[in-house]
Order: C-alpha cells, then sequence, then structure tokens
C-alpha cells in the first residue's frame, strides 16, 4: 500500500505539525466529552464563558469601569480550558493545518465553514438593517458608537467562534474499538 | 444514483483483527473515519475505498457496493444466514 501520495502523511510532517496533531488528537479527554450531551454541555458553557467576556469588555468600555477587565480574566480562565476540549472533541478539525486532514475532515472542515458563514452572513445583514433604522429615526452617529463597537466586537467573535461550536455540536459518538 | 454506500469493512477489519487505528494508519486516514465509513455516516472517495481495499488484497466491489452486501458466510456458502441457521431454504 502507497500511502506517499496522501496529503495525510506523517512523512510529510514537521515537528510543529507532529505536536499539533498530538495534542489535538490526545486520547485523555476523551472521557470529558464522550456523549453527546456532555459535549453539548461544553458547547453551552463555552457560548457562556464567552458571552461574559465580551459583556465584560463592552461593559468596561461602554460605561468606563475597568474592573470589569477582572472578569474578563476570570470568564479566560474558564474559557481557555474549554476551548482546548472543544478542539480535543473535534480533533483539531479547525486549528490543525490543512495537510494533516484527511479527506472526511477536509470536507467536514468545509460543510461547517459553509454553515457558519451563512449564520454570520445573516448576523451582519440584521445588524446594518438595525442601525440603517435607528439611523433613519434620527438616532446621531456619537449616540450609536458604543452599539457599533459592541456590534462589531461581538461579530467577529461570533465569526471566530461559529464554526467551533457547530463543529462540536456535530461530532458523533465514537464507538469503542475491538482492540 | 444511490447516496448510501454499503460496506463490510467492520466485518473484514475484525476478520483479519485489524483496529481502526491500524487502518487508517495504513490508508492515510483518520481513525474515526474508518469508523464513519463502517457505519456509513461517510462515503470514502474512490482513492480511499481502494486503498482500503488494496490494504486488505480484496477487490474493492468485496467491500464496498452501491447495493446491500450480504454476509460473509453467505457469500462463502451460497446461502443466507436465516437458512444456515434454520437448516431450511425458504426461497
Amino acid at each position: 500500500m502507497n500511502a506517499n501520495a496522501t496529503r495525510y502523511d506523517k512523512a510529510d510532517r514537521g515537528r510543529y505539525d507532529k505536536w499539533t496533531f498530538k495534542t489535538m488528537n490526545d486520547q485523555r479527554t476523551k472521557g470529558y466529552h464522550a456523549t453527546r450531551a456532555a459535549r453539548r454541555r461544553i458547547v453551552a458553557a463555552h457560548l457562556t464563558t464567552t458571552a461574559l467576556g465580551l459583556a465584560a469588555v463592552i461593559g468596561a468600555y461602554a460605561a468606563s469601569r475597568p474592573w470589569l477587565l477582572a472578569v474578563l480574566v476570570a470568564a479566560m480562565m474558564v474559557w481557555t480550558p474549554l476551548t482546548g476540549l472543544l478542539n480535543s472533541m473535534t480533533r483539531g478539525l479547525l486549528e490543525l493545518r490543512t495537510r494533516l486532514l484527511d479527506e472526511r475532515q477536509l470536507a467536514e472542515r468545509g460543510t461547517v465553514h459553509t454553515f457558519a458563514h451563512r449564520i454570520t452572513g445573516w448576523a451582519l445583514t440584521a445588524a446594518l438593517f438595525a442601525f440603517l433604522v435607528a439611523s433613519l429615526a434620527g438616532a446621531s452617529l456619537a449616540s450609536l458608537t458604543v452599539p457599533l463597537a459592541a456590534t462589531g466586537l461581538a461579530l467577529l467573535v461570533v465569526q471566530r467562534l461559529l464554526p467551533l461550536w457547530i463543529a462540536a455540536v456535530r461530532v458523533a459518538d465514537e464507538p469503542e474499538d475491538e482492540e | 444514483m444511490s447516496e448510501h454506500v454499503h460496506n463490510r469493512l467492520a466485518a473484514v477489519r475484525a476478520e483479519r483483527k485489524v483496529s481502526r487505528q491500524q487502518l487508517a494508519e495504513a490508508v492515510g486516514a483518520h481513525y474515526q473515519t474508518i469508523g464513519y465509513i463502517e457505519r456509513g455516516q461517510y462515503n470514502p472517495s474512490l482513492d480511499m475505498a481502494l486503498r482500503i481495499a488494496a490494504h486488505f488484497e480484496l477487490p474493492v466491489e468485496a467491500l464496498f457496493s452501491l447495493e446491500p452486501l450480504r454476509p460473509l458466510t453467505a457469500e462463502v456458502y451460497g446461502k443466507d444466514s436465516d437458512t444456515q441457521r434454520t437448516g431450511r431454504n425458504t426461497a
């Protein structure tokens, strides 16, 4: 069998590739996300901490309360390991380099990005429409500064994280091997 | 055209005592992908189907088919598993 022709070839991997692949496929975290219910709980927790961190940043900026950044730091301390779990359950689908993924994973990555792109497209359109309505209703640009900044930041975060949430929700249970 | 490709990969893999991980490494795929193929949740490309068949030294049609595949015992003995169990051919 000649696997040299495939992109999913270990011989092509450098030290960084090997490290990231090993990290993303670490079996030690498997128990945390073995069931669909567990995976959904992790996604929900990640969504919550993301929203909390985002609210802290927006609050610190809009209300000029720097102490809210402490909430951001606290949220990040929970958010970071949760992100690791999401990457673990998706086996690095969105983090690994293309050459480290096989044909099914590449197809799945494409599906996830397409779905997320569609949703963020609608969200951007809705935001644009809302600001247009506000502008037509007489709101000044100065009064829209904070909502614009908050919406922009929120959409940026959603654009970045939505594919990961979708990929995590789509993961199927893994049957035990016979070995 | 059928969207579902039937396969007997799990049966052949069990018979040959090859784990998903071993097969995945041999054919250049992720071990989860082997599970997805076995469960019919992913149809492999022609390239991968041929590599899997080559690994087991079997013709690709022995592993993958657009029509439901008969059990291996039925292929070998020319009987359905029900017939083998009851000893009667009801067909």
